[in-house]
């Protein structure tokens, strides 16, 4: 039951982009070629700028 | 065996059980519908189709090879191109295809009676909408995740592209005007509608500063206390409306907050975006995806009984939310929840490049557009559940019933249709409005339909409040794709204008931003304030500009899918996108025509404009009205031109697809 709800939160949090500076950080990690690390802020204006683009939401 | 006997049982027993649903709603006359059946017939066909059409689709017509690395995978750069689960594509994508159109477009069409608007919704979508998506995913993912415009220009040609640029920049513009007016008609006069939409602004501004400063992109925690702000705001605007002193702030009439809305979207789309369009957007697709689930949970254990007769006299054109008859009006009403063009946008921009696998094409693009289309009955659902004189009451404009209760109610009384002003002065207290009459738009008829279902489920002492969470709903999500169109459109300006004068391209100059924002805002703006004006309510004009906007855009994305397939040596399954493109090309043109030509004053846009101006030659009109009057003629004649305009780009890319299709296929 534990696992579910645990499963459960994780998706919201991955559907919501909540954990989105988790995920940059892990691959961060993970990259050969380093990169100047982001901080939570400059990440989350990134992300913005990168999402409100191009036409993101429809009638 | 015994496995593969009994999954055939299941589907054949679905099919039944759908077929049952479906005549039982297409046959029943003069007697009351449970809208179990709505929804019985509903899952069964998108079962049904989803598992065997999509599933032929994606084998035999687009041939999906699982084994095949898609975009995101193999130029996977962790910005755009990011491999996703299907899951949260689905989401990501469900959340940008259904914006408001699902909600308003089928509980406007519901003046025809419920079968018309039902049968499209259900057949649109297995048909042409969810068909439309797919393919366009699928071929935007095989090349590199192309936009449509982008594949339009390669597969049709230059005319093809500019012609999607343009499409897109109208729909834009003329989506904004006919939402920002279904907002002005929900809060006009409504001290707790208005109060409660204006608290939406600081509440997403606060929020903004959360995500930005206090604890940066935790966007589930924001989220969560942003829903709260926003309930304790709908309370909040109860306690302003009973309050003497504090109602008269927010108590304006519809030009005054047209102009609120204008002022506010320039705001939105010059101001940076993790002010306020972004943690807007976070609220509201929390708020949507949240209620959207209520309301289904809501229905289905309710099982309200449906009040509107299958089909009205309004059938033959005469109906007073928009003029014109069951065809071809019905299939431009309902375009999101049936096929909408715009989701071909979707479809080619973001999505394809998050996709991991091929495979999970029918789940996104198939998929996430039925249920797109299950919001849409769910909409239809709640309009038609109230009683039709109540329907006709909140949607009728003052122009077609007139400004006076009693008379307005003779008027629908005279219709067939029994309700009295004792009726709407009792539901209106109920609600908490001083008056209910003539709220066109669809959005305070869906709020009061869901007040209801919402009130039997959870208490009916708490109608004004689910009433105004209704409206709150439904403008919390118009003014996100208010702010987000405003902005789109002004990247395409600044785009088109740089490449004349390139300064001008740069997306973060000030000058330019100011310029392309008050541009595009002065553009919707327009159509908004004459909305407004028009005593016919505005709808009846420029919801079926809009329909006739996005059902091009959707042609044109059926075109490039039909074109795609003739060139690919696949002709004998270019019906697949063939038929609907041949549907929507019969639908756009007869709407156009006599959006254009008819004799009819409320269809056609140049009789219109000829009645006025006779109107004002005979000295019939006011002389305070004739500077307003001039304003109205003008409008015809330019939406008369607009619609003209829709209609060559629409020929031409058909035209231009088929003749570089079948000559390349030669050739």
């Amino acid at each position: 039951m534990l696992k579910t709800i645990k499963s459960f939160y994780e998706f919201i949090r991955r559907l919501s982009g909540d954990d989105l500076y988790d995920l940059y950080l892990e691959n961060h990690k993970k990259c050969s070629k380093k990169h100047n690390l982001m901080t939570k802020k400059k990440f989350y204006q990134a992300t913005l700028d990168r999402k409100w683009s191009g036409i993101k939401r429809c009638c | 065996m015994i496995e593969k006997y009994s999954k055939n049982i299941i589907w054949i027993l679905v099919a039944l059980l759908g077929a049952a649903a479906f005549s039982t709603i297409a046959l029943s006359r003069n007697e009351n519908i449970n809208a179990v059946w709505f929804i019985t017939a509903a899952a069964c066909i998108y079962m049904i189709a989803y598992r065997f059409y999509a599933s032929w689709i994606a084998a035999k017509v687009l041939v999906i090879d699982e084994n095949k690395k898609t975009p995101a995978l193999r130029l996977r750069n962790d910005k755009d191109f990011i491999p996703t689960d299907k899951w949260i594509v689905f989401g990501h994508h469900f959340a940008a295809i259904a914006g408001p159109g699902p909600l308003v477009g089928p509980t406007l069409a519901a003046q025809f009676g419920y079968l018309p608007g039902m049968l499209w919704i259900l057949i649109g979508a297995v048909l042409g909408g969810a068909v439309q998506d797919m393919t366009t995913l699928f071929f935007s993912m095989r090349r590199n995740g192309k936009s449509l415009g982008q594949m339009a220009r390669d597969e049709i040609g230059i005319i093809g592209g500019t012609a999607s640029l343009i499409g897109t920049f109208l729909i834009m513009v003329i989506l904004i005007a006919v939402l920002g007016l279904v907002v002005v008609n929900a809060m006009k006069h409504s001290p707790w509608a208005t109060s409660t939409v204006a608290a939406t602004i600081p509440i997403a501004i606060f929020i903004g500063i959360y995500l930005r400063s206090i604890r940066s992109g935790r966007v589930l925690e924001a989220s969560l206390i942003g829903f709260g702000l926003l309930l304790l705001a709908v309370f909040a605007g109860g306690l302003i409306d009973h309050s003497e002193t504090m109602r008269i702030y927010f108590d304006h009439d519809s030009l005054t907050l047209a102009w609120a809305v204008i002022f506010y979207g320039f705001a939105a789309a010059v101001l940076p975006v993790w002010l306020l369009l972004a943690p807007r957007d976070y609220l509201s697709t929390f708020v949507k995806l949240g209620t959207v689930i209520v309301l289904a949970i809501a229905i289905m254990t309710l099982q309200p009984e449906i009040k509107m007769p299958a089909l009205t006299q309004f059938t033959n054109g005469t109906g007073p939310i928009f003029g014109g008859s069951v065809f071809p009006f019905v299939f431009i009403t309902i375009a999101c929840g049936s096929i909408s063009g715009f989701h071909s946008l979707i479809a080619s921009g973001t999505t394809p490049k998050l996709l991991d696998n091929e495979k999970y094409i029918p789940m996104i693009g198939y998929g996430a557009m039925l249920l797109e289309s299950f919001v849409a009955i769910m909409a239809l659902i709640a309009a038609t559940v109230l009683e039709p004189g109540v329907f006709f009451a909140i949607n009728s404009p003052v122009g077609v019933v007139g400004a006076d209760a009693a008379g307005a109610i003779q008027k629908i009384n005279s219709w067939g249709f029994k309700v009295s002003v004792e009726e709407m002065e009792l539901l209106a207290k109920n609600m908490g409005e001083t008056s209910l009459f003539a709220r066109t738009g669809g959005a305070p008829s869906l709020a009061v339909g869901m007040a209801n279902i919402f009130g039997k489920a959870f208490g009916t002492h708490l109608l004004a409040m689910w009433y105004h969470f209704a409206i709150m709903f439904e403008a919390i999500f118009i003014l996100t794709t208010l702010d987000a169109g405003t902005r789109v459109g002004r990247f395409m300006l600044q785009d088109m204008i740089g490449n004349i004068y390139p300064k001008f391209g740069q997306t973060s100059w000030m000058p330019s931003i100011i310029l392309s924002s008050a541009i595009v805002v002065s553009c919707w703006g327009y159509f908004l304030y004459i909305g407004v004006i028009d005593p016919n309510g505005g709808v009846n004009i420029l919801w079926p500009l809009f329909g006739i906007a996005n059902q091009m855009l959707a042609a044109i994305a059926l075109s490039v899918g039909t074109g795609i397939l003739i060139k690919s040596k696949k002709l004998k399954y270019a019906w697949v996108t063939g038929l609907p493109l041949l549907w929507l090309i019969i639908v756009t043109t007869s709407a156009a025509y006599q959006k254009i030509f008819s004799q009819d004053i409320r269809v056609g846009f140049i009789a219109a404009a000829r009645d006025l101006t006779d109107k004002i030659n005979m000295g019939l009109i006011d002389s305070d009205k004739i500077s307003i009057t001039h304003q109205l003629i003008f409008n015809q004649k330019l939406d008369a031109f607009i619609t003209l305009f829709l209609l060559i780009i629409l020929w031409t890319v058909v035209i231009d697809m088929l003749r570089i299709s079948f000559f390349k296929n030669k050739s």
